[in-house]
Parts: structure tokens; C-alpha cells; sequence
């Protein structure tokens, strides 16, 4: 790669890093496992730019490689069934620190639980307008839908919230 | 499910959107990632050399065949696989290459040698009635080439021509020597031998200057 394209992924690198690996967190609930998911998403977009080049949206495209990981995580981890990951010195997290990252982690465990409860649908919409803060179009494009679907699942998921805030 | 109030709810949000990497982990990442492209970009490398490698391998191979091939046509006699090879490539691409007069007529000389050469091979190896039709197309070469010779020769105004033209001849004369040697192996009036040498006789006849 020349040099000229490894300072453009240092530079997005710095820029979307903290967002992928939150993202990560968010959904893995792992902070080791965010970190590796992470690094592998950044992985594959170096690759991608040398191959390809720069692509259109370099925040939306490592939204969707990171989705794709995410969900490879959760396949691989559904496929090793518990009894052969502990043949194999596994310790679940609940075992391993008695409990999970996020319920070590009072601030935000409030956070996590309430948006876990909700629907996908309004989750990652939710968690993307609230957490980061994006704009109706922005989420429109990290989540392929259109703004107007993206502003009516706002509408009814803070309505769900709601519901489950006192 | 536990309901929990507002304002820690929005506290919480506050706190999951400082959640970042520490510095130090965010290098260690990057020189990672860097790392592993190095990698990469070595095992492209070495994927390159490697095809390099293939490619000039195949290549020495065709020039080796080619050339193994070429070798074999220019020996070749009517009648082998390989002689229009010789006859319809090898020959015209020869003759483009010979640039000037003098080379052009060298050239020709020298082919005119080469039907001579198969003449008498072709007797040696092939029947009666193969080497009959053989021998008339490497005799009709043979008449091509020294009306190529008679029109360099009337052509050239250079003065090596006259040089030129007493080594044609002495040529010549060696292959009538070699045509009377084909004469006196076939004895026989009927053998393809005589007709050889009674078509060669004719082409003499044209090359006498």
C-alpha cells in the first residue's frame, strides 16, 4: 500500500475507531471481545482499500463490516457449544467475574439493559441516535433504510422507552 | 423487567458515549493491523515473484520448444510434418531479414542449397512414387530461388555483386556436381533419380548465368 493511502486509514482509523469498538461493546457486551471484533473490522477495511480503493462512505462501510462481524461472533460462538469451549479451558463471563462487563459497569448498565429490551428495530436506531448521535440521514445510511422509516422508528422506540423508564 | 428512572437512564447515555479505547490500546491496534498488511503485502509479494517465476519458466519453455521445433522444420524434407513450417514460416520470415541485396542474395544461394540437400534425402528414405511428388515441390523451391538469384544479380549495381556473383557461381557448380552424383547413384533409366536430375537439368539450364 502506499504511503499515501496508509496515512488516509490512519486518519479514518482514528476517526471511527472509538465508534466501531463502541458499537461492539454495545453488542458483544465483552470488552476483550469488542476490542478483537474491532481490530478485525479495521483489518478487513485495510484490506479493502488496498484491493478496492476508498469507498464511498468509509463510516458507513465499516458500520457494515462491522454488523457482518458482530454477527460472525455470535455464529462462531453458536457453533462451539459451551461443553466443548470448557473441554478447552473456556470459563463463561458470568463464572469467569461472577458478572458480565456491563453490570461491573453501573453508569451505563442502565443504558444497555433498556435498549436490550426493546426491539432490534428500534434498538440500533435508538442506540445510533442516542448514543451517536447521528442524524436522521446518517442512520438512514448506516442502516440502508430510508429516513423517512428511520424517523418513524425513532418515534415509537423513545415511545417504547417510555415504557420501561420511570 | 426492572424499570429504572430517566435521569440515570440519561446519565447512563452520557457515559456510553465517552466509552473509547485508551491511546495506547488504539496503537497497539493500528501497529497490529499494520503489521498483519506487511504481512500481506510480503505474501503478495512472494505470490508475484512466484508468478514471475512461472511466467519466465513458461516463456524459456516456448522459446526452448519454439526453437527445438524451428531446428527440427529446418531440417525437415517434403513430405514431413514440420516441412511447410519451414517452407511457409520460418523461410519468409528469413527472407524479410535479409536487407540488403547482398544478403538477400546469400540467403537465396544458400536455400537453393537446402532443395538441393532434400532432393537427395528424400530419394534416400521415401518410395518410388512418394519421392516423385516430393521431389517436384522441392525442386519448384529450388527454380523459385534461383530466379530470386538471376533478378539480385541483374538488379545490384554494388560492387561487391561481381564478388558475389563468382561465389554464386562456384555454388552452382558444386550443386551440378551433387545433381551427377544423384545422377550416377540411380542407374536406372525408370528410377525417380533420373527424374530428378532430368528436372534439375532444366533448372540448371535457368541458372546458367
Amino acid at each position: 500500500m502506499d504511503s499515501k493511502l496508509k496515512k488516509r486509514f490512519e486518519s479514518e482509523y482514528r476517526e471511527y475507531v472509538d465508534v466501531i469498538y463502541r458499537l461492539c461493546l454495545f453488542k458483544l457486551n465483552n470488552s476483550d471481545h469488542a476490542y478483537d471484533v474491532t481490530q478485525d473490522v479495521f483489518t478487513k477495511y485495510f484490506v479493502y482499500l488496498e484491493k478496492k480503493g476508498s469507498p464511498k462512505s468509509p463510516k458507513s462501510f465499516l458500520y457494515q463490516i462491522a454488523r457482518n462481524q458482530i454477527i460472525d461472533y455470535y455464529r462462531k460462538k453458536k457453533t462451539e457449544s459451551l461443553d466443548v469451549l470448557q473441554e478447552n479451558g473456556f470459563e463463561p463471563e458470568e463464572q469467569r467475574h461472577g458478572e458480565t462487563y456491563i453490570e461491573r459497569q453501573s453508569e451505563y448498565n442502565i443504558v444497555y439493559k433498556t435498549l436490550m429490551s426493546l426491539d432490534e428495530h428500534y434498538r440500533d436506531v435508538l442506540y445510533l441516535r442516542l448514543i451517536e448521535e447521528n442524524s436522521i440521514s446518517e442512520i438512514a445510511e448506516l442502516l440502508n433504510i430510508s429516513p423517512n422509516n428511520v424517523s418513524v422508528r425513532i418515534n415509537r422506540g423513545k415511545k417504547k422507552l417510555q415504557e420501561v423508564l420511570l | 423487567m426492572k424499570k429504572y428512572p430517566q435521569e440515570q437512564f440519561n446519565k447512563g447515555i452520557e457515559v456510553f458515549q465517552h466509552v473509547a479505547l485508551s491511546e495506547e490500546k488504539k496503537d497497539t491496534m493500528l501497529a497490529s493491523i499494520l503489521s498483519g498488511e506487511e504481512q500481506t503485502s510480503t505474501d503478495n509479494n512472494r505470490k508475484k515473484k512466484s508468478s514471475h517465476v512461472w511466467i519466465g519458466g513458461l516463456g524459456a519453455l516456448f522459446v526452448l520448444g519454439f526453437s527445438g521445433v524451428a531446428f527440427a522444420a529446418q531440417e525437415s524434407v517434403p513430405g514431413d510434418f514440420l516441412y511447410p513450417l519451414e517452407t511457409e514460416v520460418l523461410e519468409p520470415v528469413q527472407e524479410l531479414l535479409q536487407v540488403s541485396p547482398e544478403a538477400k542474395y546469400v540467403y537465396h544461394t544458400k536455400r537453393a542449397q537446402e532443395r538441393i540437400r532434400e532432393v537427395k534425402e528424400i530419394q534416400a528414405i521415401y518410395s518410388e512414387q512418394e519421392a516423385e511428388s516430393l521431389q517436384e515441390i522441392a525442386q519448384e523451391e529450388f527454380a523459385e530461388h534461383i530466379e530470386e538469384l538471376e533478378l539480385l544479380e541483374i538488379n545490384t549495381t554494388l560492387d561487391s555483386s561481381v564478388d558475389l556473383l563468382e561465389a554464386f557461381e562456384n555454388l552452382i557448380e558444386d550443386q551440378e556436381e551433387e545433381f551427377n552424383d544423384i545422377e550416377t547413384e540411380n542407374t536406372e533409366p525408370e528410377t525417380l533419380g533420373q527424374g530428378v536430375i532430368e528436372n534439375n537439368d532444366a533448372t540448371q539450364e535457368e541458372v546458367t548465368l
